[in-house]
């Protein structure tokens, strides 16, 4: 579990002592060669639910993704985990972000209408 | 600029030589690098790096900047070592700097001025230019909390993790995790996790899952090279040098601990967008009469 963000922290020699503008964070990083772990076991049965079956929180999961963030939606990040903790009745140390960034894609895949909503509202063109 | 500092919660995880190493591998790329290493001991950065014979001097130091008291310029107190690596050598005086700090903050507040123990450096390495002298700024805090921490987190804010890769090495992470949080309130600032380094790596599935479950970016794991490690440190230098001049073969192994280092710095340096000017082919070192191996 993270509370730490993930990427470079605010530019300390900045003029305004304030997050600098238009700072890039990435959710997630390109990381050139691949790390060295791989021999952990995948158990690719469908019996047990994902988490409970998996032995580490990457099992199964290759695929890296980079997501360019505004940091009004970086800082997001942090406020979400914390929320579906509260849901959860969890504490926020125990709840995996690598959980919830996969749980937003579901969650977006279900909800189509509403990322429309979104994208229009930053001033996506429907006539496009 | 980039700026991080080496941090980690338990000592003994390769935190000095991660960042020597580091600084060597942006450095030989053409990079502009400057080490402020603040963790004065027996085996500190500037041993390592073997700049380390002034550190009981009466001469200026890093501290006395840092009080607003110099004994001379910003600029002088920079020393090269390999490499073309700028650092400003550990002094014995950095063991006083906390009542060093404390004292200018009651003499300035007993004139009604304000003084921040924790932005010292800060402000040192900002009027001095150093974001538009050098492309990479690497601090080497010690491993304990205290004004030394502070200031390093402070002056970089963004973390590069030596992380041990044991089941004591996954706590120190977690415990780092709520050591940070206090900081980023007590600073007031935002501190973000560069890369996780798992260090002595020997590739048994317990330590293969404990970095299967970082979840900070992970773009290499250091292999344990006890006697590599040991060898800069007798001749004080990093493993760069050590291999290309006090090596009589080069062995895969360690080339390819050279080669994790170089790929280390170019994600490090991506991260921010920085492109060094001559990355090597990562591993590839010239041998001592200037030719390529």
């Amino acid at each position: 579990m993270t509370t730490m963000k993930d990427g470079p922290g605010s530019d300390p020699f900045s003029d305004d002592e304030d997050q600098d503008d238009g700072d890039e964070a990435t959710t997630e990083s390109k990381s050139e060669p691949e790390p060295e772990t791989t021999e952990t076991e995948m158990n690719t049965t469908e019996k047990y639910p994902y988490v409970l079956r998996r032995d580490t929180v990457k099992d199964e999961r290759d695929n890296e993704h980079v997501a360019f963030l505004r940091d009004e939606f970086a800082d997001l990040e942090q406020d979400i985990v914390s929320d579906v903790a509260d849901e959860l009745d969890m504490r926020v140390k125990d709840v995996s972000v690598t959980d919830i960034r996969e749980a937003m894609v579901q969650v977006a895949s279900e909800n189509p209408e509403r990322m429309a909503e979104v994208l229009l509202e930053w001033g996506y063109d429907a006539k496009q | 600029m980039l700026s991080y500092s080496t941090y980690s919660e338990a000592g003994g995880v390769g935190k000095t030589t991660t960042a020597a190493n580091l600084a060597v591998a942006h450095a030989r790329a053409g990079l502009d690098v400057l080490v402020v290493p603040l963790d004065q001991q027996e085996g500190d950065l500037s041993r390592l790096f073997g700049v380390d014979e002034d550190r009981a001097a009466d001469i200026d130091t890093l501290a006395h900047h840092m009080i607003r008291r110099p004994k001379g310029e910003f600029e002088d107190l920079i020393v090269e070592a390999e490499h073309g690596v700028d650092i400003i050598p550990e002094h014995n005086n950095l063991g006083d700097l906390g009542d060093w700090l404390d004292r200018e903050k009651e003499q300035a507040e007993a004139v009604g001025e304000a003084f921040g123990v924790n932005s010292a450096l800060l402000r040192v390495l900002k009027d001095a230019g150093v974001p538009e002298e050098y492309d990479v700024l690497i601090c080497d805090p010690p491993a304990t909390e205290g004004v030394h921490l502070h200031n390093a987190i402070n002056a970089t804010r963004s973390l590069v993790i030596p992380v041990e890769a044991t089941a004591k090495g996954e706590a120190a992470v977690d415990g780092l995790e709520e050591l940070v949080g206090g900081l980023e309130e007590t600073l007031s600032v935002d501190i973000g996790v560069l890369a996780a380094v798992p260090t002595r790596f020997e590739g048994t599935n317990d330590q293969k899952e404990v970095v299967d479950e970082i979840e900070y970016p992970v773009p290499e794991i250091i292999r344990k090279r006890a006697s590599l490690m040991e060898g800069c440190w007798k001749k004080q230098c990093s493993a760069f040098s050590y291999v290309r001049d006090h090596r009589d073969r080069r062995r895969d192994h360690e080339m390819d601990t050279l080669a994790k280092f170089d790929r280390l710095a170019r994600f490090l340096e991506d991260r921010v967008g920085i492109a060094a000017p001559n990355p090597p082919e990562p591993g590839v070192i010239e041998d001592k009469e200037g030719v390529e191996a």
